[in-house]
């Protein structure tokens, strides 16, 4: 016998309470916890999207919207090259890689495929077309000083990092895995474009993006071939998110107003509002379940250190020391804030699953370090809804015949 | 050699009615391994004069001193400390933890002095045979007979072998055949591992008990002998 077996057996003994003094907890921490990981897994998508994407934001003609771009249909509308130049030389910040491009679709051997003229150097190719390939180099996107928040699981902070593609020369072009396939070419093949010939200098693993429908030349060539000289159908822009959200579309309008300027896929821009959302709630709910959970414990404790009054007067009488009945609630309160932080991570865990794909379109699974978080807040709630019980029934009367009922 | 000793122990209620002597001026010795029996008219102080020898209850005025140690004002703790080292209680409504079993109600006061669990099993086991309870160790107080449970608080008052034992009219609640089981009880402690019995009772067999019968009336002494 000792005071934590003493706790534990009283406790065990009254299940029933224990199990109703925990459950404003246990909601309250779960709620927490199924907004986090689906929060987190909603970001991993944002990030896992943009990195399809490989840029994310979009400086367009006018008259285009985002679909028309990648339709690229013969008389889609242009906008002249010296806009490139215009986004370098202004103060923008976080908008170091921009890469222009002419696309325009081109019919060869009775197939359709669209023909991308992209700038060597300064192409900002999604990782995953890169990546395995190691073509080109190592490209990073200056960002804007980040604001802090959210290291670990999302895109904002981390830097975006993309290969980009290190020499095209006039003659060569890429083909994306699908065009390959169709027109069964392999490497140091040649091919013929409208009238010009290309030697094809690397087939690019396949994405699952549009990429593997297009086939790459240098700008200037596709510039030439096409007969469409200084003009380009569109600057790609790898943005950094906190840029992005610093305000960074509104000033890229300001200098270029008769173009069309917008985030690469309405889905990732209502996605990154949904999580910004999400973050708010469960601070929201945090706040909340400090405050309920708190007072739920203490209320349980309250009640149950009165009704043990004459108990804790029988150990006072044998010689339990006030700081010894503090220690026994209080080690109470930690295994109730234990079990509660268990159950609500589980709780949570396990409604993030079901929910994921119901309200955010997601797959998720169990985040591990959460179950510390959990633990963590919710001894801390406990205790603190412990405190001035514990407080109160350290200085109960020993037990005597007289203040029976 | 005196175990306890007052001088003019006083205990005052304050009440919005007004103030209640529950003692008053108590003066007392007592030797070590005496059988003191406390009577009395009911209100008449026996209680409060038990508790504030036990260091349960602050006197007003006055003081007490255990093995001439005094104790009137030692901290909270320092009374805490005198009490599981010291001193054994039963109680007229033998007050054990209704969720611990026999045993673990009389290993308790060894797991506040640090006893190993091994030891702690084994003295509250050999205690509990004493008492006659050898078979009952993991029932619980609910589950035994008036008489059973008192033995068990007997048993828990026992295992630290305490040097004083305070019994507030332990047989209150017994018939008569099991009040005279538990006051032989009693008296056997007393004698053979002498150890000081303090006994508050109503009935008069209880106090002839008593090596040493103290008389209370209204908070004084009426009369010792
Ligand atoms: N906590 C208290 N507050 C106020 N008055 C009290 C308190 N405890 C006891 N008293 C008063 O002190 C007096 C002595 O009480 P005590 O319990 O010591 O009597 P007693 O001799 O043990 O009586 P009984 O035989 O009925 O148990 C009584 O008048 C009682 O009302
Ligand atoms: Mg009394």
């Amino acid at each position: 016998m000792n005071l934590f077996k003493l706790v534990w057996i009283e406790l065990w003994n009254k299940k029933s309470q224990l199990i109703s003094s925990l459950m404003a907890i246990v909601i309250g921490i779960g709620v927490i916890v199924g907004i986090r990981t689906i929060n987190v897994y909603s970001e991993k998508a944002v990030a896992v999207k943009l990195d399809n994407l490989g840029a994310n934001i979009l400086v367009l003609p006018q008259a285009t919207s985002i679909d028309d771009y990648y339709t690229a249909d013969i008389d889609a509308p242009t906008i002249p090259m010296d806009y490139v130049e215009k986004i370098l030389t202004s103060d923008i910040k976080g908008v170091d890689n921009l890469s222009p491009k002419l696309t325009r679709r081109v019919t060869i051997g009775n197939k359709k495929f669209v023909l991308t003229g992209i700038q060597p150097k300064n192409e900002i190719a999604s990782k995953p077309l890169w990546q395995t390939t190691n073509f080109g180099k190592e490209l990073q996107t200056a960002c804007a000083p980040s604001t802090g928040e959210n290291k670990s699981h999302g895109y904002e902070d981390e830097k975006l990092k993309r290969k980009g593609v290190d020499s095209l020369k006039y003659e060569e072009c890429l083909l994306g895995a699908q065009v390959a396939k169709a027109l069964k070419l392999k490497e140091k093949d040649k091919l013929k474009i409208l009238s010009k010939d290309f030697i094809v200098a690397k087939l690019l693993d396949e994405t699952g993006t549009v990429d593997d429908d297009r086939i790459f030349v240098n700008l200037k060539a596709a510039q030439d071939i096409l007969g469409i000289q200084d003009q380009i159908s569109a600057i790609e822009i790898m943005g950094c998110c906190n840029a992005i959200s610093d305000g960074m579309l509104s000033k890229l309008r300001n200098l270029l107003p008769d173009t069309r300027i917008t985030t690469v896929g309405q889905i990732v821009s209502t996605q990154i509002e949904t999580n910004k959302m999400m973050k708010k709630t469960s601070i929201i709910f945090l706040i909340i379940i400090l405050f309920v959970g708190s007072i739920s414990i203490g209320n349980y404790m309250w009640a149950n250190v009165n009704e043990r009054r004459k108990e804790i007067g029988i150990l006072r009488m044998i010689g339990t020391y006030k700081s010894e009945i503090y220690k026994i609630l209080l080690m109470k309160a930690f295994i109730l804030g234990l079990i509660g932080g268990i159950l609500g991570y589980l709780l949570g865990t396990i409604s993030a699953y079901y929910m994921g794909p119901i309200f955010a379109q997601i797959q998720v699974s169990a985040i591990p370090i959460f179950i510390v978080w959990s633990i963590l807040i919710s001894i801390g709630i406990s205790i603190l809804g412990s405190l001035i019980p514990a407080y109160f029934a350290a200085k109960f009367e020993p037990f005597s015949n007289i203040q029976e009922d | 050699m005196n175990i306890i000793c007052t001088h003019n122990l006083t205990k005052t209620y304050s009440h919005k009615d007004g103030t209640i002597d529950a003692i008053k001026d108590i003066t007392l010795d007592v030797e070590k391994g005496c059988f003191v029996t406390i009577t009395g008219p009911s209100g008449s102080g026996k209680t409060t004069l038990l508790l504030t020898l036990a260091g349960l209850i602050r006197p007003t005025s006055g003081s007490f001193s255990f093995l001439e140690q005094d104790l009137t004002k030692v901290h909270d703790s320092e009374l805490a400390k005198f009490r599981r080292r010291n001193v054994g209680f039963i109680m007229q409504s033998f007050a054990l933890i209704p969720y611990l079993t026999c045993i673990q109600n009389v290993m308790l006061p060894l797991a506040l002095i640090k006893t190993s669990n091994q030891k702690q099993i084994e003295e509250a086991k050999s205690v509990l045979e004493t008492v006659g309870l050898g078979k009952r160790l993991n029932h619980l107080p609910r589950e035994l007979s008036a008489g059973q449970q008192q033995r068990v608080a007997i048993a828990r008052a026992m295992v630290n072998s305490p040097s004083i034992i305070f019994a507030d009219e332990p047989t209150g609640n017994l018939d008569p055949l099991l009040s005279v089981e538990i006051l032989d009880f009693l008296k056997e402690i007393n004698q053979k591992n002498n150890i000081t019995v303090i006994m508050v009772t109503h009935s008069p067999v209880a106090a002839d008990y008593g090596t040493v019968k103290i008389h209370l009336d209204n908070g004084e002494i009426k009369s010792i002998n």
